[in-house]
């Protein structure tokens, strides 16, 4: 079922997250969902994203905390103002983050749900361990 | 085994299949370190396109937090100047020295200091698609190509 759709009009989804190792299964399961993922580790990064008129961003998905110069509620509130067709989320948690994007992944309908949101958090939970396991 | 051991044990292979080996052939993985979000993005897209798995890092630092975390990587494509406390050249001397099996590739505009590095490749910015991956495909061969146990 996917890849039928041009790659250039998959909608795109913005993850907007400083830890690596979140950001990087939320992506990977929202690009199994079908989506087009760009991934900015923090708000200035996603400004310089969104202000490329060719990357065309349907949904900003940011972490509530972020390092840097704004954080998650900045960054939306931003984009609230300045780009009002497009959605943005917010996660404040891993687990919300996971939960976000099982329904991202039910909306975008390119593809079926490739697996269940609750093995990304499991996956994250696991990922995040390994950290503690070696600092 | 008991049954419940047996199921934790297939929903971690399921965890390893889905995230990291997700589509029906097993394909090779690239870790993308670069801190230039537009940079960054294009070249991991590209491979994605190419059919290559592309995980992304801003920095060294995550790079080598992906690393740690034991994730399947085949390659590391990465810059030489990077923010933070370790640049590309210790990425590289890292991998060299904790994860010999995997290959590096250079991108960067900044190249003298480091021209006795350990990589199997180097191309200097801006960068050529279509050479890189030339030469990502001859250094991953689809021959070759193995999951997380398979190698």
């Amino acid at each position: 079922v996917k890849k039928e759709i041009p790659f250039e009009s998959v909608p795109t989804i913005l993850v907007v997250e400083d830890d690596v190792l979140i950001r990087m299964p939320i992506a990977s399961y929202l690009r199994e969902c079908g989506y087009r993922v760009v991934e900015a580790a923090d708000a200035d990064e996603a400004l310089t994203v969104l202000a490329v008129n060719e990357i065309q961003i349907s949904v900003v998905f940011a972490a509530a905390e972020l390092t840097g110069s704004m954080d998650g509620f900045s960054l939306c509130q931003w984009v609230h103002k300045n780009l009002p067709g497009t959605k943005t989320v917010l996660a404040g948690t891993p687990k919300r983050a996971a939960d976000i994007a099982g329904e991202l992944c039910e909306e975008g309908s390119q593809a079926a749900k490739p697996y269940a949101s609750e093995l990304v958090e499991d996956l994250i939970r696991r990922l995040l361990a390994t950290r503690t396991d070696t600092s | 085994m008991t049954s419940s051991v047996r199921a934790v044990a297939a929903r971690e292979a399921y965890i390893q299949q889905v995230l990291f080996d997700s589509e029906e052939a097993p394909k090779h993985t690239i870790l993308v370190v670069e801190d230039d979000v537009l940079i960054r993005h294009h070249i991991a897209d590209q491979l994605r396109l190419a059919g290559f798995g592309a995980i992304e890092a801003d920095n060294a630092d995550e790079a080598l937090t992906i690393l740690i975390a034991k994730t399947h990587i085949d390659l590391v494509i990465t810059d030489i100047r990077l923010p933070g406390d370790t640049n590309g050249a210790d990425l590289i001397r890292w991998i060299r020295r904790r994860a010999p099996e995997i290959k590096t590739v250079v991108v960067s505009a900044y190249l003298d200091p480091y021209w006795d590095l350990p990589v199997d490749a180097v191309f200097t910015k801006p960068i050529r698609i279509d050479a890189l991956l030339r030469r990502l495909r001859e250094l991953l061969p689809p021959a070759e190509q193995a999951g997380p146990n398979g190698r």
